[in-house]
């Protein structure tokens, strides 16, 4: 089958430092598929340059199959590739519902001229995005907090939100950058649940994490980066007992 | 009470509004008011634009007294030079700089901060030049004189409170377009915009296509706006569009509240009538007008309709207290 998502030599230097070595990468479609690593491994970089944030050094990533190396972050998540990020960025000045709502503005379409006139199609898209704004919030946990301010949010209910936002632009691939960190032990328990509910969607989902328990209860598959490559692949269970891993975590004997 | 249940029902809002619009011109005593009033309802229409482009969507703009210029200027040549009609003027030099600020916004909005502001600053100061220096069409220094008075579709506005009312309309219209476009699509891509840009990226945002969209509708708001101060005045010199009028348009947002259409008005209210009303103060006019603004900024720095907005929760939330305090049921 072919992966849904692959890099073929990605590379990312910052000045001497080789956050992504030539690493190559594939998720399978419909996969929970975790990327772990020590501190500096390139694991967020990993991120920012599949979706563009920020340009490779070298090297090109293909989304189902297209070239998706050079376009603009808006357009790679057009092509369905949505991701969140390790420190929150919710608008923090708009309401939960808001927030939401801005997620589905790829499924949507009014424009200016169409909403200063508020045409009767826009009228009829806006309550459309409203509503279904309104079940993701359900979905997610959240419905009682609608009106909220989002930055006035406890922090683990900011981090669901932002979920629920990049779940409101229905991508097929979605990352989750560290969904866990700053989380309690119940509110990582919730996170699981969640993670597990967006892979029933049809959704793929990789994720970068620090949280052991939580990568090996939710993967099928872990990568193991270390120094911008990849020193070990493969199911939760083979990964624990990997002599690389523990090495790069350990530190050598 | 009133005022926070308005500012959830824009549209209750807009009603209230039009009705003081109406009404307003019968409480004041003085013709000369009415004369304050138009500038007001004209300033009204440039900042509701700039609170889109600053509040909503976080990019500054210190050049905005530029697009109001060419607004005037264009239609001022075209009916001084060519004895064109003033609806004339109006369609070219929307189209004209609809396009100006088009290219322009294309590069310039690329910056952030302190660059964008010295872009924008530059643009201000490059065409308040061109006012001054093509005096074969502009009349240099010392002016343009004999731009047709209003009439529109064979109806004159000779009269100030002709004026008012049509001034008025151009305000409502540009308001409600204005609440239209805040409370859509467009909107939130805006205000997601200024809370980051890298998110709203993520979720498919095109961040250079709505920050020069937002660039080019407040300029053709400013357009009109300097439209019919053309019309109205019948006489323009660059020294109504330079570098101090695009601070005094900034300050009208900040003063207002950024990132609220109510604000943008009250901002321009406020600066625009502020300086007549200190007139009994003679000499320290400029002095006493710098104290009210930084006495604004220390007790509501969030603005002013904010401020008031704080204030009543806050008595709101004082009286809850004491009728809780008065009844001990719990």
């Amino acid at each position: 089958m072919n992966p849904v998502l692959k890099t073929e030599g990605l590379s990312k230097h910052f000045g001497g430092v080789k956050a992504l070595d030539q690493l190559d990468l594939e998720i399978s479609k419909g996969a929970i598929q975790s990327i772990i690593g020590p501190n500096g491994a390139g694991k967020t970089t990993l991120f920012n340059v599949i979706s563009n944030v920020i340009p490779p050094t070298g090297g090109e990533v293909l989304f189902n199959g297209v070239k998706i190396t050079r376009k603009q972050t808006h357009t790679i998540a057009a092509m369905g590739l949505t991701r969140t990020f390790q420190n929150l960025r919710l608008f923090s000045e708009m309401t939960v519902l808001e927030n939401v709502m801005v997620g589905m503005h790829l499924r949507s379409k009014g424009g200016f001229f169409s909403s200063a006139l508020k045409l009767p199609w826009v009228f009829r898209e806006e309550r459309r995005i409203r509503e279904e704004s309104r079940e993701w919030l359900r979905f997610v946990g959240l419905h009682d907090h609608t009106d909220r301010i989002a930055g006035s949010l406890p922090f683990g209910n900011q981090r669901i939100l932002e979920l629920a936002r990049a779940l409101a632009s229905k991508p097929q691939l979605l990352m989750l950058d560290e969904p866990a960190a700053g989380l309690n032990m119940r509110e990582t328990q919730d996170m699981v649940q969640l993670i597990s509910r967006i892979r029933d969607l049809d959704i793929t989902v990789v994720l970068v994490e620090h949280d052991m328990d939580l990568v090996m209860e939710v993967s099928e598959r872990v990568t193991v980066l270390d120094q911008g490559r990849k020193i070990a692949e493969g199911d939760p269970e083979a990964i624990r007992k990997d002599e690389a891993v523990l090495k790069a975590y350990l530190g050598e004997e | 009470m009133m005022t926070l249940s308005l500012m959830k029902k824009p549209l209750a809002g807009f009603v209230l509004f039009s009705i003081l619009l109406l009404l307003l011109p019968f409480t004041v005593t003085n013709d000369y008011y009415i004369n304050v009033l138009i500038i007001i309802g004209i300033n009204s229409i440039i900042v509701i634009g700039l609170d889109l482009l600053v509040g909503y969507t976080g990019q500054i703009s210190l050049g905005h007294a530029a697009f109001y210029g060419l607004g005037a200027y264009i239609t001022g040549i075209l009916s001084a030079r060519w004895a064109w009609p003033p609806i004339g003027g109006l369609l070219i030099s929307l189209v004209m700089v609809g396009i100006l600020a088009f290219l322009i916004g294309i590069p310039t909005l690329k910056l952030h901060g302190h660059y964008l502001a010295m872009a924008t600053l530059g643009l201000g100061i490059i065409v308040f030049i061109f006012f001054q220096e093509l005096d074969f069409l502009t009349g240099g220094p010392s002016g343009l004189v004999g731009i047709a008075p209003m009439s529109l579709f064979g109806i004159p506005f000779d009269s100030d409170l002709s004026y008012y009312y049509l001034v008025s309309a151009f305000l409502l219209a540009t308001l409600l377009l204005s609440i239209n476009v805040v409370r859509s699509r467009v909107g939130r891509a805006l205000r997601a915009i200024h809370g980051s840009e890298v998110a709203a990226s993520v979720l498919g945002v095109n961040i250079s296509r709505f920050k020069v969209g937002i660039f080019v509708l407040s300029a053709l708001y400013a357009v009109t706006a300097g439209w019919l101060y053309a019309h109205y005045i019948t006489f323009i010199s660059p020294s109504s569009f330079g570098f101090m009028f695009s601070i005094k348009l900034i300050t009208m947002v900040v003063i207002g509240s950024l990132g609220s259409l109510w604000g943008a008005i009250f901002g321009a209210a406020l600066l625009t009538s502020l300086p007549e009303f200190l007139v009994v103060f003679e000499n320290y006019e400029t002095s006493v007008f710098g104290l009210i603004l930084i006495l604004v900024m220390i007790f509501m720095p969030r603005g002013l309709m904010r401020g008031l907005e704080d204030l009543i929760k806050r008595m709101i939330d004082l009286g809850r207290q004491n009728l809780k305090e008065r009844s001990p049921t719990s």
